[in-house]
């Protein structure tokens, strides 16, 4: 058996690689299928464009964990900078820097996507069946309640105060310590990421992992033909390039890179990939405490408040998380500046920070489209750049009644910690606010929230190459093999039809995992 | 400005051009309510090795920015000035980057939160920046004797479980 993780310090120049299956990404998508079908007996290649890393590369110093580890050195960002797009590029994906919740997908999700995009493959039993699954193998459990740090039970005791409707979350962790670091990697080997779980599986059946290795093209040969340009990055700035032959392909690369190697690719028969972007965007909110909250610190999100989830009758709303609050994002979205600014944040242990999260969408139809990736040349309008060569581009414009389920969200989260007791709120808009008593929380209904006038990014980008049985309007079939090309594949968060409603990583393992089930492998 | 800069070490600058130098220091300097003298070297050393790990097209369009941020025109119409950015006053210089801010063409917003989040993440990743908001940090080699923080008036305290 050939066990093999190829590094730029262990690989040995070959102009040619051949397996039945490569697979690009080894984020959530790519590491279960990999571990999926190497089990049945096919040669697996994965190609991954981030470093290899292991627990004594999770330094816990975001200066040098988000360049090395993050899409863009985390600068990625929609093209008019109004929302960061949080991904890791790194072996492992955005798993090894995700902030751990674990939730499977909503019923009233599935149902939608059974009646409107025709997915009867994955009704409510059969996800439930793959989401038990793959949670076991991620030792997902609930989060022990003497855990929350107080950032968190600041969000479930006002929530409970106020009769919103709150719980304790599901994550993917083994004696965790509560370090707060997860977005820098788990140094303490507690988070169960692909690197612990689905990789592992995967490499102890045999396969071979290329990391610091981009898939740069796919040229589609036939069903059964495929050839793949693949770029290694060697220190100093150096590359070496090579090929991978192979039978199936599987483009696990995210919903923001798998569209533009697909186009690159120039897989886009159909009109569609690139399309249907969804983002699950966040803004917050600052609450300020008499009492220290460290909010740096603890285990992130084990409070989920989801009293909103519902909010027009056809399930699209928000809901309430506490994040890793990183001293990168504190000091982006903190509000305002100059010395006030300074001033307060100097407070930062005494803030407690609650996130909406959107689920994006509700503009009644799930056809709509709000975001679109693509490659763009020319004048960009939208942030007044221009590029003679092509560069990537993520649009997206927050719908109307996304917005308002977005602020409806900044109001209830004000509420919370004023009932948890802050003495002042601070939303993360430029004008400024200073809310100390819930009256006046409906005040950010009123406030510019514009692009750029209100605070907000994303770590759930998904939907660009989405699932559905009509050809014109959908990429992948329930197999996840893409209508137009018999022999390629993508399988990762591109595929979710609409936006999940929940934090997506067991959506997306589950998902794969049924498509694999049911495909003919 | 001069004078401060004299210690600037150049090999250590791979993105910023000479003159960009001091307009990156004052605009961080308004932006983030502290001094240039006092955000020091470190804090340009910093945001220059940052920019220049992001990819090529983006650190053109930041060279742009910080060009057109500062220049004699925007200047005038945004700032109500011929004085050139580095000798504004600083209450003016203040001013004008909050016009950006809350400008209502959102190209000027995008501008602004571009330099506002590039500020930021330098200041804030350096051991100053994380001494001024106490950031717990680093648990590595710290023995943990308790993996939790508890909610109450007096919660615990990270430097009291974590042992050096
Ligand atoms: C900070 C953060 C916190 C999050 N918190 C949570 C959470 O608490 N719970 C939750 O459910 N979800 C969370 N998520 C989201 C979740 O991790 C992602 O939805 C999920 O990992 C997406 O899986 P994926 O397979 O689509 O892509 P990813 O996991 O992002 O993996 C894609 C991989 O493909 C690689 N790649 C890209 N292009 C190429 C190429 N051309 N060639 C080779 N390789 C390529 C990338 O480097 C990357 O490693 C979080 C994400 C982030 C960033
Ligand atoms: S909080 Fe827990 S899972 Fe997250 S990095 Fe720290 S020890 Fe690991």
């Amino acid at each position: 058996m050939n066990v093999l993780l190829i590094t730029p310090e262990t690989y040995h120049p070959s102009s040619k690689v051949e397996a039945d299956v490569c697979i690009i990404g080894s984020g959530a998508g790519g590491s279960i299928a990999a571990a999926k079908i190497v089990k049945k007996g096919y040669s697996v290649v994965i190609l991954e464009k981030g470093p290899y890393v292991n627990q004594s590369d999770f330094t816990q110093r975001q200066k040098e964990i988000v360049p090395r580890l993050y899409e863009g050195s985390g600068a990625q960002a929609t093209d008019d900078l109004s929302m960061a797009i949080l991904q890791g590029s790194v072996y492992g994906g955005s798993t090894t820097v995700n902030w751990m919740t674990s939730l499977a997908t909503p019923d009233y999700v599935l149902d939608q996507w059974v009646n409107q995009f025709k997915l009867n493959e994955y009704d409510l039993g059969s996800m439930q069946r793959h989401s038990k699954e793959v949670s076991e193998r991620l030792k997902v459990h609930r989060v022990d309640e003497l855990s929350h740090n107080p950032q968190n039970l600041m969000l479930l005791k006002g929530s409970e105060k106020l009769g919103f409707h709150a719980y304790t979350s599901y994550n993917n962790s083994v004696n965790c310590i509560g370090c707060g670091h997860c977005g820098l990697g788990c140094t303490y080997n507690a988070k169960q990421d692909m690197r612990l779980t689905y990789l592992q599986d995967a490499l102890s059946q045999g396969i071979e992992i290329f990391t610091s290795t981009k898939a740069s093209k796919i040229k589609y040969k036939s069903s059964s033909k495929q050839v793949i340009h693949a770029v290694m990055t060697l220190e100093n700035d150096r590359f070496i390039t090579f090929e991978v032959h192979t039978e199936k392909t599987i483009v696990s690369a995210s919903a923001i890179a798998t569209p533009l190697l697909l186009q690159k690719s120039k897989l886009t028969a159909g009109g569609t990939v690139g399309k249907h972007l969804q983002l699950h965007p966040v803004s917050g909110v600052f609450g300020i405490f008499e009492d220290k909250m460290y909010p740096t610190s603890g285990i992130p999100q084990s409070v989920v408040v989801d009293e909103y989830l519902n909010m027009d009758g056809n399930g699209y709303g928000f809901w309430l998380e506490t994040p890793d609050l990183e001293p990168f994002l504190a000091g982006a979205y903190y509000p305002g500046m100059g010395i006030e600014r300074r001033e307060e944040l100097k407070q930062l242990n005494n803030m407690g920070v609650i996130i909406t999260l959107v689920r994006d969408g509700a503009n009644g139809k799930s056809t709509v489209s709000n975001g679109e990736v693509k490659w763009r040349r020319g004048f960009n309008l939208q942030n007044g750049s221009f590029s003679l060569g092509l560069v990537p581009s993520i649009r997206y414009k927050i719908s109307k009644p996304d917005l308002r389920h977005l602020l409806k969200g900044l109001e209830v989260s004000v509420k919370i910690a004023l009932a948890s007791g802050a003495k002042r709120v601070l939303t993360v808009h430029n004008q400024k606010t200073d809310i100390r008593n819930t009256v006046d929380a409906k005040i950010v209904h009123s406030l510019p929230s514009g692009p750029n006038q209100l605070g907000m990014f994303s770590a759930h980008p998904t939907g660009t190459s989405r699932m559905g049985m009509d050809t014109k309007s959908s990429v992948v079939d329930q197999t996840c093999e893409m209508h137009n090309y018999p022999g390629v594949f993508v399988m990762d968060g591109s595929i979710v039809p609409t936006a999940p409603g929940v934090n997506p990583m067991i959506t997306i393992l589950s998902m794969v995992s049924r498509a694999i089930e049911i495909g003919e492998w | 400005m001069k004078k401060f800069l004299e210690d600037l070490d150049r090999s250590q600058i791979k993105f910023f051009r000479k003159k960009e130098i001091p307009k990156a220091l004052l605009i961080g300097e308004t932006i983030l309510g502290v001094s240039f003298q006092e955000l020091g070297l470190e804090f340009i050393y910093e945001l220059d090795s940052y920019i220049d790990g992001l990819d090529s097209y983006l650190r053109k369009d930041i060279h742009t920015l910080y060009t057109f941020i500062s220049s004699r025109l925007m200047l005038i119409i945004k700032g109500h000035t011929h004085r050139s950015f580095d000798k504004m006053s600083k209450m003016k210089r203040d001013n004008y980057l909050r016009r950006w801010m809350e400008s209502r063409i959102s190209i000027f917003r995008t501008g602004f939160v571009t330099v506002k989040s590039l500020s930021s993440w330098a200041y804030y990743s350096l051991e100053q920046g994380e001494n001024e908001i106490e950031y717990p940090g680093v648990t590595i080699n710290r023995e943990h004797i308790t993996p939790t923080l508890l909610f109450g008036s007096q919660p615990l305290d990270p430097k009291d479980y974590l042992e050096e």
